[in-house]
This record gives structure tokens, C-alpha cells and sequence, in this order.
């Protein structure tokens, strides 16, 4: 019994239970707790990626491999789907071709590599060529899996791209037809100068640069689901008012004021609706327009409703909080604003943000709100058939704004570690919780995850 | 000296006021301590919500396209967290110098072999060249088949086989990536007890695009939730993810065997 408790504990704790809950489920029906899942069985996939071989003597080759290697690991590390081999275990070979790999070599320990990424990469002339393979080194007679080239400027930045691409490609034949995120973009407030401005980065938090340049305070930016446009709240003069940058166009484009506050606007994955909460009938409702703000129509009457968002799924439902109990609590509504369902049983929920496969909710919650109750603002998953929660930060400072990535395997969040507005800063991790890390200096915040 | 309030007798007696004191510092303690006793009561604080105390499973998480952690195992040096001792270096040992009085072992002389002289071979006459496919060789061949490839998963054991014969030798990755995400999806809280030791084979086919389609059982275990569970599992999943390049088909048969574990 002894054993096996502790063996339940073990299981348990990974699983991103809280202690304190795990320890009453397992007092109160010890069976069930026996069923949350244990690790044995399936594996993540042990890759392994060769640093590329120069073939050009080009002297611009040496800093594009170098950024091209640190991209395409750090890519595939930070997948959620594979155990990478690190640098230091890898063989010291460079095959740049198929011809050139001994594969027996990155099969055995201490490599023990079930797949490995390779090839070469050459600057001359201004043109950059990558030859990228991918081989399954358990696999002695068929190893290729995938064979790819790529041509592009010689630039670092092209080196990056390239090198997202090659993982994201890897990602997808390897992670079960789910599309890498390495070439996905998050928008993102920045904060200085005293406004707040609407920034961009990769997803791993390089090639950060400013959007708009407006010198205003603009709060919560969505881009719509075909990246073409970005909706955000900025503050006029008559309150905040819905906004809208079209980001092939570069500048801003009319999106009809209300005479009210509006904000947190959101998508609908067809990109022809927006949702958004309005104060236009005296009150703070959900309101939805077509992508242009015409045809506006409210489909809540609670009166203190705000941050909407769509089921990216099925489009055919919304998350939302709304205050009419008293505490802002997490509900969800089909998109005509019938069946509403409320979600939280208590504290203080707020920014909702639905996972691409429509079947979590993640959101930031107070459980025990109030002053001297413990705990603080912490991002949670909620699954939206069952209700069942779980607690993804802890003790880390307040946090919010929690977006999915769109593969669903990442979640990215702004957090304060002392709880400073002007310490806000964007951190990623995997939707179980781990692999926190930070992508923005201090000063980002309200990330929104592009769709794709 | 007259007597004022600065000044005290040392002589005055304060033993009674003393004791009078002490006994009304007690008796405040004990009135508020037999307050709380008597008016004590539990309730919800402000802001509390009646914490749920049932709610808290989170087996969810399968949903979530992550693979599981890996547990640690102390048989493997590289995940052991108590790693064995290195062994001790061996050095090698020199080799002592030759003998100066030994005698050199004297070499047999060897006689160069013969070698027939061969005829060279006659240039072949010009052949008229065969014409080639049109169609592109894509270095495909048939290979060895294996059959089955078996997993232990949480529940049971999954196995699988391609009905296309080399389709699990070619593209070993893809088939070992169809039954991780199956296994993902087979909810096994659902199943009856009775259903361990029994087996089903469900088929489906891989369409191009990686989308399952034709899930049927093809033989019923007898256990109807194992059944069911199975037939979930694959009706769960949109997509495998495209068929490797290199494979011409326009679909896979897959056929895929549920067992759940015998008693743990």
C-alpha cells in the first residue's frame, strides 16, 4: 500500500494535479486516481539533428549555418514531441548527404537516435541553398523520410525562416499531421515612451518590431484568422474604441465608431464576424459585426459582459466572462447567444482564450479571491465537455492573457513575478505546463497567437 | 519627605492589588476564549466559493497533442537518477623488451604463385537500346514485411498491421505515429473489467490526405465496451498526416488490434 501510494503520487505529479487535490482524490477513492496515466508505452520521438555541412567557401556561410543550426534545434526542442539528443551526445560527423551518413552511428548509444535531421546548407553569390533530410535511423533499408530544398536570399533572417521551415516541416510528418507553429507569428503590447503600441514577433521570441505606431494606449490585439488584419482597442476620446490595421495594406483602416467603450474584439475562424463587448446600449455587452463593423447586434443582456472568443473549431460557439452574478465568472454561449452554460463555480476569471481543437478553455483565474486568500492569478485549462480543470502556473506571480498556440501544444501567457504592471513580460510553455520560458523583455504583454 | 505620587512607601503593601489584577487578566482571557468556543462557526469566506472537493481528475490531458512523460527508469544510465559507478581504467601494460640472446625465428622462403594467362574478354557487340519506362522510378522495392509491430500502452496492448505488404517495412515511422496517436485516443476509464484478455481488430483506411475513413470492427472481441472504446478511439482522430512521399497508393489498410492488460 505504501508503495503504491507513493507510486500514485509519482504518476500524479506530473500530471499536473495540485498536491493538495491529489492528496483528497486519493484519500476519497483511491481507484480512480490509479487510473490517471501513467507514462509507459508510447515515447516521444528521440531526434537528433547533425549540424549542416558547408559546402560553399563562401565566407557568409559560417554565421548562416551557425544561425540556421541554433534555429532548427531550438525548433525542434521546443516541439513538445520529441526528446532531441543533445549536441553533446551526437556524433561528431556533419553528413551533408545521404551518401555521407552512416546511420548505425546515430542509432547507437550514446546517441540513440530514432530519427535524425541533416544536410547542407551554402551562401555564394547572395543566394542561400539548403538541402534538408530527414532519415529513420531504425531503419536500415528505407531511412528517407523526407527530402526537402530550400533557395532564399542570404540574409540571417532568411537563414531563421529557412530553418523554421524545415522544422516545421519535420514537425508535421512526424507529429501526426499537425502543423508545425515554427513560422507562426504573436502580436503583443508593448509598453514605453507612455503608450502602448502593438508589436510582433516570431514565436520564439526573435525578430521583435513594432506594428503600429499610433502613440496611443491600445490594448488587446487579435489577428484575424487569414493574417491579413489586426483588431485591438485603443483609447480615443471617447473611451476605448475597436480598431482595425490591415497588415498587407501597412497603415490603418475604418472600422465605424460606436460612441462607446468597445473593446477586447475576436474572430471568428471564418474571419467574417467579430465579437466584441460594447457599452453602446448604457451597459457592457457582447456584440457582433461583420469584419467591416457593420450589421452590429447584441446577444447578451447581462450588462457587465466582456472578452468574448470563439470555438476556433466549429465557430459556432463563445467563451466569455461575465460579471452578473457578482465576481466575473467564465460562461459559454452558443454564438446566437442562446444556452448559456457557466464554467467557473467561483473566484476570478478572466481573459478566455479557446484551444484550436475546441476542446479546452484557458483562462486566468483568482480561485480564492479576495483580500489575505491564498494563492493568486494563475493560467488554467479547462476541458469544456467535462469541466475539469487544471492548475498550469503556480507560484510564478500573477498571470494572464493565456493564448493557444495554433497546433494547440504551446500556450503563450503574460506573467509578473512581482506583480508590477510595468514587469509584465510574454513567457510560452507546453499545454501541460511545462517548458516555461520567457520570449519578451519586460514591458510585453496581452499576446494573441496567430491562427497559423 | 511627604508622600506624593512620585514617591512610594516601600513599605506599602500592593500583594492585593497584585493578585486582583492577575485575576482579571484571566478571567478576560477566559471570556474570550469561551466566546470563540461557544459562538464559533464555520462558514465561507468572502470570496470563497464552497471549494468543489470532488471535481479533480485530469485525465484530459490525452486530448492535448503532447506524448506522455517519460517515467524514470533505473535500468537505463541515461534517465537513472542514481547513476552506477564508472568502472576502474585499466592500463595497459608495456611490453618488456626482447630477449638480446634470443635467436631470430628464420622465415621460410615462399614460392610466387603462378598465374594462368586469361584471355581478354571480347568487346560485346553493340546492342540496340531497350526502351525506358515513362514512368519515374521511384526507388521503390518490395521489402521485408513486418507483420505486426506491438506497443504497451497504459491500457493494454496495441497492435498493428498494414495489410499493403511493404508498407510497414517503407515506412516504418508512419505506422509507428498511427499507433501512437490511436493509443492516445483509446479511453480506457470506460472499459469493463471483464474485457481483459479479449481482442479486437478494427480496420480503417489512410485516404492520401491522412484522413481515416471505413472504421469498421472485424472481429468483435465479445466484450461490447471494448468494442465500443476501440471503435471511439479511431472515429476520434481527423488525421494521420499525409501518406509518405514515397508511397504511390492512394490509401493504407490498416488493421488494428485493441487487447487491453491482463490483471496488473
Amino acid at each position: 500500500m505504501q508503495s503504491a501510494t507513493r507510486k500514485l503520487l509519482r504518476v500524479s505529479l506530473p500530471s499536473l494535479i495540485l498536491i493538495a487535490v491529489a492528496a483528497v482524490s486519493l484519500r476519497a477513492n483511491a481507484q480512480d486516481s490509479a487510473i490517471i496515466r501513467s507514462g509507459t508505452g508510447n515515447d516521444r520521438i528521440r531526434i537528433a539533428v547533425a549540424d549542416f555541412k558547408p559546402v560553399s567557401a563562401d565566407p557568409s556561410t559560417a554565421p548562416l549555418k551557425a544561425t540556421f543550426d541554433s534555429t532548427l534545434y531550438a525548433d525542434l526542442a521546443n516541439a513538445g514531441i520529441f526528446d532531441i539528443v543533445s549536441k553533446s551526445l551526437a556524433p561528431q560527423a556533419t553528413p551533408g548527404s545521404p551518401s555521407e551518413i552512416s546511420i548505425q552511428q546515430w542509432s547507437v548509444a550514446p546517441a540513440s537516435a530514432a530519427m535524425v535531421a541533416f544536410g547542407n546548407i551554402s551562401a555564394s553569390g547572395g543566394r542561400l541553398v539548403v538541402n534538408g533530410f530527414l532519415f529513420d535511423a531504425n531503419n536500415q533499408q528505407y531511412p528517407q523520410v523526407l527530402a526537402k530544398q530550400y533557395t532564399d536570399t542570404a540574409s540571417d533572417d532568411a537563414a531563421r525562416q529557412t530553418a523554421h521551415k524545415f522544422a516545421d516541416e519535420i514537425i508535421f510528418r512526424l507529429g501526426g499531421g499537425i502543423a508545425g507553429i515554427a513560422e507562426t507569428k504573436i502580436y503583443y503590447i508593448h509598453k514605453g515612451g507612455g503608450a502602448k503600441e502593438i508589436w510582433e514577433m516570431d514565436y520564439d521570441g526573435a525578430n521583435q518590431h513594432p506594428v503600429t505606431h499610433l502613440g496611443a494606449i491600445s490594448i488587446s490585439p487579435r489577428v484575424s484568422p487569414d493574417n491579413s488584419r489586426l483588431a485591438f482597442a485603443s483609447l480615443g476620446r471617447t473611451g476605448f474604441e475597436i480598431r482595425m490595421y490591415s497588415l498587407l495594406l501597412g497603415r490603418m483602416v475604418a472600422f465605424p465608431s460606436t460612441g462607446a467603450n468597445s473593446f477586447s474584439p475576436a474572430w471568428s475562424p471564418s474571419g467574417r464576424e467579430i465579437a466584441y463587448a460594447s457599452a453602446r446600449s448604457g451597459h457592457s455587452e457582447i456584440w457582433i459585426s461583420d469584419a467591416n463593423g457593420l450589421l452590429a447586434r447584441q446577444i447578451t443582456s447581462g450588462h457587465r459582459e466582456s472578452s468574448p472568443v470563439y470555438n476556433p473549431k466549429t465557430g459556432g460557439q463563445i467563451a466569455w466572462i461575465s460579471g452578473r452574478t457578482g465576481l466575473p465568472q467564465l460562461y459559454i454561449m452558443d454564438a446566437d447567444g442562446s444556452g448559456v452554460t457557466r464554467m467557473t463555480d467561483g473566484g476570478y476569471a478572466s481573459s478566455p482564450s479557446w484551444s484550436p481543437n475546441g476542446q479546452f478553455l484557458a483562462f486566468a483565474w483568482d480561485r480564492k479571491y479576495g483580500p489575505g486568500a491564498p494563492g493568486g492569478q494563475d493560467i488554467y485549462v479547462m476541458e469544456v465537455a467535462s469541466k475539469r480543470w487544471i492548475q498550469l502556473t503556480h507560484d510564478g506571480g500573477r498571470c494572464d492573457f493565456p493564448t493557444w498556440s495554433p497546433d494547440g501544444r504551446h500556450i503563450a501567457y503574460a506573467n509578473t513575478a512581482d506583480g508590477r504592471d510595468d514587469h509584465m513580460r510574454i513567457w510560452t510553455m507546453l499545454a501541460d505546463g511545462t517548458q516555461k520560458h520567457p520570449l519578451s523583455a519586460t514591458g510585453g504583454d496581452m499576446p494573441n497567437w496567430s491562427w497559423k | 519627605m511627604a508622600p506624593n505620587s512620585l514617591t512610594r512607601d516601600a513599605t506599602e503593601n500592593l500583594r492585593g492589588n497584585f493578585i486582583g489584577a492577575l485575576l482579571l487578566h484571566i478571567l478576560i482571557a477566559a471570556a474570550l476564549l469561551g466566546y470563540t468556543f461557544v459562538f464559533d462557526h464555520s462558514g465561507h469566506s468572502w470570496g470563497d466559493s464552497a471549494a468543489p472537493s470532488s471535481t479533480i481528475q485530469a485525465t484530459m490531458v490525452n486530448a492535448i497533442p503532447l506524448p506522455p512523460r517519460q517515467p524514470v527508469n533505473a535500468d537505463n544510465v541515461l534517465t537513472s537518477e542514481t547513476p552506477s559507478p564508472a568502472p576502474p581504467t585499466v592500463r595497459d601494460k608495456t611490453a618488456p623488451p626482447p630477449d638480446p640472446k634470443a635467436l631470430a625465428i628464420p622465415e621460410k622462403p615462399t614460392k610466387p604463385l603462378k598465374a594462368a594467362e586469361r584471355p581478354t574478354p571480347a568487346t560485346a557487340h553493340p546492342q540496340p537500346m531497350k526502351p525506358q519506362p515513362t514512368k519515374a522510378q521511384t526507388g521503390e522495392a518490395p521489402g521485408v514485411r513486418i507483420a505486426m509491430s506491438a506497443t504497451q500502452t497504459r491500457a493494454g496492448t496495441v497492435s498493428i498491421g498494414a495489410t499493403d505488404a511493404a508498407f510497414g517495412a517503407r515506412f516504418a515511422y508512419y505506422v509507428a505515429q498511427i499507433k501512437e496517436k490511436v493509443a492516445n485516443q483509446w479511453y480506457t476509464t470506460m472499459l469493463d473489467p471483464a474485457a481483459r484478455g479479449h481482442r479486437v481488430y478494427i480496420t480503417f483506411q489512410i485516404s492520401r490526405d491522412g484522413s481515416p475513413s471505413q472504421i469498421r470492427i472485424q472481429q468483435p472481441s465479445g466484450d461490447a465496451t471494448l468494442d465500443q472504446t476501440a471503435l471511439r478511439a479511431v472515429q476520434h482522430i481527423d488525421t494521420f498526416g499525409p501518406l509518405p512521399d514515397g508511397y504511390n497508393g492512394s490509401y493504407v489498410n490498416i488493421v488494428y488490434i485493441f487487447e487491453p492488460q491482463l490483471a496488473q
